[in-house]
């Protein structure tokens, strides 16, 4: 009866409290999520979309069977990194569980470029149209984050020599 | 009171007796499954003292050469100290370590632990403290061992180091939730252990044709300043004791050795008069056959590229240093043939399977 | 240092070995040096804020106390001349005059204070970015400001209330203040009955030394056995989707995390203190045995309430506007009128209690679920009196375990709303339970999903099985440690025992994420 009362009323209570109600968390607490959230970097090829923490047989399906493939187990524990070639670029993954998702990709001739349009052999100049100037080491290399991701740009002699994105730890 | 105070020794005897039991319980044994690398380190101290050649590094040392292959051809004592993953400073302190047991001639560096400039720049940072464990846990206690430890703190054993260092010291702290994984091996296994390397070379007899792979290219190929100083350091351990340094890369494809790591080594080499051998530059001549000499894709060397890998190396020492044809002395040869006797007996079984 | 680490254990059996080695007179000293020790290795920063509530409660202490001495020798020495009036205004005039320098004290500790938690809470942390206040925000709350503020504020009011004597040496008013054990997490001890033990250098003594130790590891099993190992599921249910079933669950997972966690803290800190002679207040007394909300507040986290009792409470309730309306409410209510002021006093103590644990709407409506539960209680006594006299309940033993399970349940349904990350999913998912009917998470895997195995829900159920045994023994039959200390061979073995279970089953180590205490938050 006692609680009755009190639960009741406590259910008012909380009527004079709706006003201050839905504040944003102090410190959020997330749900233990094992899926990988998709918060960085992508790039785009063919129409098609591929991203960082994207499951890889997603990936598959929208860019076809790869061209070449190979992967490599680490020393003394489970666990196998695959890296997927296309030709213009190569995709690598890492097992969660028996599913791959995108680890890092990386371009490796022109016939890809970059969402803001930076592709192998790009200038200086480009780079720093398209990028700012945040994130330049001053003399060889770009690196950018977004979410977990990480953008490198690698230049020699005026010219980008290679673009790679890889996921860094959170 | 004389009564009461007896009572309580008698009982803390007790307590560490079991305690101590119970740890050689939970420790894992890594006698069996996928981890037998666990169990590399700690098989050296049953093999130490005769040896001429000293291999130390990490997995591209214990899967590439076959010590029984340059004693059946050449009469070289050798033995690996190898580990997974195991870093520079790692293979220092082991180097140290090993010159308590014996002097060697020769000692054999795998220079690829060199891009890994702190424990923090390995890749699988969340295996870091296991990869620790496989190369510290089997060294016996010594000042090398704790410096070791010091130095191989990954960024989850600093964050509270005197809990780490109490278990390195105390294992059971480590291993105490394994309470509820103990598997019949670790019954088994309690007091004693099998040998599963020969002289420190895992045995793999599976053939996996060599894929090409790619890497992505770096923004820096300069090799960090902790790394040099390990180096140095081998260095001058070795110059002062009279030992031979030859640094190596051995003949596996991946992971990349990229020239600018190669040109590097190449100087460091000739500034401190040093013998360098990059490895994948004489394939030929060791005659590794891509599909059928590996086990993993080009990884690692399989026992018959590993024999390969003997072969032509044990030469290469022979011929430098004038090593000794141990087959000779009578007393060696015992122990040896006892050696090539469970080799042979290991990779026909491996095979049969 | 957490008190649950290999470091803390080496430092306490340092302290205890050179407390034990130096001579009685030098142990104070040594234990000022090893509470400095242990604040330093917190954050230097802190010190600062320690010393400045040393330094203004020695300062208000001294000031008062001079006040008083002073009017005490014109007393005695004008004992004959002064009339009865003429005393009482000498003595209202120095308290009138000890008041300025306990407001002034007061004011600048409190303020501190709430500085530090209103900064600890998101809109207001970042409005001082760039600012000089932003340096609050960066070295966080200091370490036990809580605790020794509360203990040093109610030092103070003893003074003015003249029922304490002001300390003579700062650096014992400091130990007083720092005293390490307690600074963790209380309890928050009475300058009268903690100080003198404090630098009274206790002689060893073997029994008091074993039964320390017994008790600190007895709170080291509650809290890594127990409440650390059910964290895992306790995050994992605050999830969304787990409503009806889902929340019980979490309501009962969170009232053996939140009691293994306190108590098993508590333990530490006693045990340690009793270990060095020092006994230190009791915090819990079997709470979960509560029949009713008053007695629950007496037996939970009783330093706390007992503080807010004796200086927020009780200067309310009999504050001059308080009496005026006692006195006016009760011409117009009767009998309720007169109980009026305690109600608004209640009300008053329940929100600074919530605001204290922390600037949030979930922390003031969960003192006022308190205060509102206890307030209800109190006006339906002469109707629950009615009906349990009617059906002769209060001699049935079922009866009284009925009304313990009812307390335990109705505390679980207030405590959980600071799980919550806001006021209105807290309703969600206490209206789920009368509306989400999902018993079928129990036996459908669910509960392996949580992130606890079957061997961890036997540890569990062993745990809160042998948990149960003690307290009901403690509550029938007195001291467990009492029971034992006559039978030295069943006692080394049950000691044993526990240290193997703290030692497997304990959740520490690698790959293991030391949770810290959920009281070190305040």
């Amino acid at each position: 009866m006692k609680k009755l009362i009190a639960i009741l009323l406590a259910l008012s209570l909380m009527l004079c409290f709706a006003a201050c109600g839905e504040t944003t968390p102090d410190t959020p607490d997330q749900p233990q999520n094992k899926e990988p959230v998709q918060d960085s970097y992508s790039f785009t090829y063919n129409g098609k979309k591929v991203a960082l923490h994207a499951p890889m047989t997603e990936v598959i399906a929208a860019l076809g069977k790869e061209k070449s493939y190979s992967e490599s187990a680490s020393c003394a524990f489970e666990g196998l990194d695959k890296t997927y070639g296309y030709g213009s670029f190569y995709i690598q993954t890492y097992p969660i569980g028996d599913k791959d998702y995108v680890y890092s990709f990386w371009f490796v001739d022109d016939m890809v470029e970059t969402d803001e349009g930076i592709c192998i052999g790009s200038t200086l100049a480009d780079v720093q149209t398209a990028y700012g100037t945040e994130g330049y080491n001053g003399s060889n290399a770009y690196q950018l984050t977004k979410g977990s991701g990480q953008l490198t740009i690698i230049l020699e002699n005026d010219a980008v020599t290679s673009i790679q994105y890889v996921i860094i730890a959170e | 009171m004389k009564k009461k105070i007896a009572l309580f020794l008698a009982f803390l005897v007790l307590s560490g007796i079991v305690l101590f039991c119970l740890q050689a319980l939970l420790i894992p044994k890594n006698m069996s499954g996928k981890l037998l690398e666990g169990a590399l380190i700690s098989e050296y101290y049953d093999n130490a003292g005769h040896n001429d050649v000293i291999f130390i590094g990490d997995c591209e040392v214990y899967e590439n050469f076959s010590p029984i292959t340059m004693w059946e051809e050449y009469g070289i004592t050798s033995i690996i100290r190898g580990s997974p993953q195991q870093l520079i400073w790692q293979s220092y302190y082991l180097m140290e370590e090993t010159l308590r047991y014996e002097k060697p001639k020769v000692m054999v560096f795998n220079v690829l632990s060199m891009k890994y400039d702190t424990p923090d720049s390995t890749k699988e940072q969340e295996k870091r403290e296991e990869y620790n464990r496989l190369t510290l846990d089997g060294m016996r206690w010594s000042e090398s061992k704790w410096n070791s430890m010091l130095a191989s703190m990954s960024k989850e054993e600093r964050e509270d180091k005197v809990f780490t260092v109490a278990s390195y010291l105390l294992p059971i702290l480590r291993y105490h939730d394994r309470w509820n994984q103990l598997t019949e091996e670790d019954f088994k296994y309690w007091f004693t252990r099998d040998t599963v390397s020969d002289n420190g070379y895992l045995m793999k007899t599976g053939k996996v044709p060599m894929t090409n792979h790619e890497e992505r290219p770096l923004i820096s190929y300069d090799f960090g300043e902790n790394s040099w100083y390990y180096l140095e350091k081998m260095t001058k351990l070795c110059k002062d004791n009279g030992i031979e340094l030859v640094l190596i890369k051995a003949p596996a494809v991946s992971p990349k050795w990229w020239p600018q790591w190669d040109e590097q080594i190449e100087t460091y080499a000739a500034e401190n008069d040093l013998l360098y051998i990059n490895m994948l530059e004489h394939q030929e001549e060791i005659g590794i056959d891509w599909d059928n000499d590996t086990y993993d894709a080009g990884l690692h060397l399989n026992v018959y590229g590993a024999e390969k890998a003997a072969r032509w190396f044990g030469k290469v020492l022979q011929e430098k240093f004038q090593l000794a044809d141990h087959r000779v002395e009578s007393y060696l040869s015992g122990i040896w043939a006892e050696k090539c006797e469970t080799y042979h007996n290991r990779k026909k079984e491996m095979e049969e399977k | 240092m957490g008190i649950t680490t290999v470091s803390f254990l080496l430092f306490a059996a340092v302290v205890l070995l050179g407390n034990y080695l130096l001579p009685q007179r030098a142990r104070w000293v040594w234990l000022l040096i090893a509470s400095m020790f242990f604040y330093l290795t917190a954050g230097w920063e802190y010190v600062i804020f320690l010393l400045l509530t040393v330094a203004t409660t020695y300062l208000a202490g001294f000031l008062m106390d001079r006040n008083l001495q002073k009017q005490d020798a014109y007393l005695a020495e004008n004992k004959q001349t002064l009339s009865r009036e003429e005393k009482k205004a000498v003595k209202a005039k120095t308290k009138s005059r000890n008041r300025i320098f306990l407001i002034a004290a007061l004011v600048i500790n409190f303020g501190v204070l709430a500085l530090f938690k209103v900064l600890s809470v998101a809109p207001f942390r970042g409005m001082v970015d760039g600012t000089a206040l932003s340096f609050f925000v960066r070295i966080g709350l200091p370490l036990g400001i809580s605790f020794y503020m509360f203990q040093s504020m109610g030092y103070l009011v003893d003074i003015f209330r003249t029922t304490d004597k002001a300390e003579k040496n700062p650096f014992k008013l400091l130990l007083f203040a720092a005293y390490f054990p307690q600074l963790i997490q209380g309890p928050i001890s009475k300058h009268s009955e903690l100080a003198p033990q404090l630098t009274a250098g206790k002689k060893f003594d073997g029994k008091e030394f074993s039964f320390g130790l017994q008790r600190m590891l007895w709170g080291f099993f509650k809290k890594l056995v127990i409440a650390d190992r059910i964290a895992v599921a306790i995050a994992a249910l605050k999830a969304p989707e787990f409503t009806g079933m889902g929340f019980f669950l979490l309501m009962l997972f969170y009232a053996v995390q939140i009691y293994g966690d306190f108590t098993g803290g508590i333990d530490m800190v006693i045990g340690l203190s009793q270990a060095l002679g020092i006994k230190l207040t009791e915090n819990f007394v079997r709470p979960f045995f509560s029949k009713n909300i008053a007695e629950y507040w007496r037996r939970w986290h009783i330093s706390l309430g007992e503080w807010m009792k004796s200086y927020i409470f009780y200067p309310i309730s009999v504050s001059q506007p308080m009496l005026k309306l006692s006195k006016s409410a009760r011409e117009k209510f009767g009998n309720f009128g007169k109980r009026l002021p305690v109600y608004v006093a209640s009300v008053a103590t329940w929100l600074v209690t919530g605001i204290w644990h922390g600037i949030t709407p979930n922390f003031i409506l969960w003192g006022m679920m308190n205060c509102f539960v206890i307030v209800v209680s109190e006006e339906l006594v002469p109707l629950y009196d009615k009906f349990h006299n009617r059906f002769g309940l209060k001699e049935k033993k079922w009866y009284g375990g009925f009304e313990m399970l009812r307390m335990f349940l109705l505390m679980n349904l207030i405590r959980i709303v600071d799980l919550f990350p806001n006021v209105g999913e807290y309703f969600r998912r206490v209206g789920s339970l009368v509306t989400t009917f999902n018993y079928h998470i129990l036996w459908d895997g669910t509960m392996l999903n949580l992130g606890l195995s079957v061997a961890d829900y036997a540890v569990l159920g062993f745990g809160i099985v042998l948990m149960f045994a003690v307290s009901l023994f403690q509550e029938k039959k007195g001291s467990v440690r009492e029971a034992l200390w006559n039978k030295p061979l069943l006692r080394y073995i049950l000691v044993f025992i526990l240290v193997l279970i703290v030692l497997l089953m304990g959740k520490y180590g690698v790959g293991y994420d030391a949770s810290g205490f959920i009281y070190d938050n305040f």
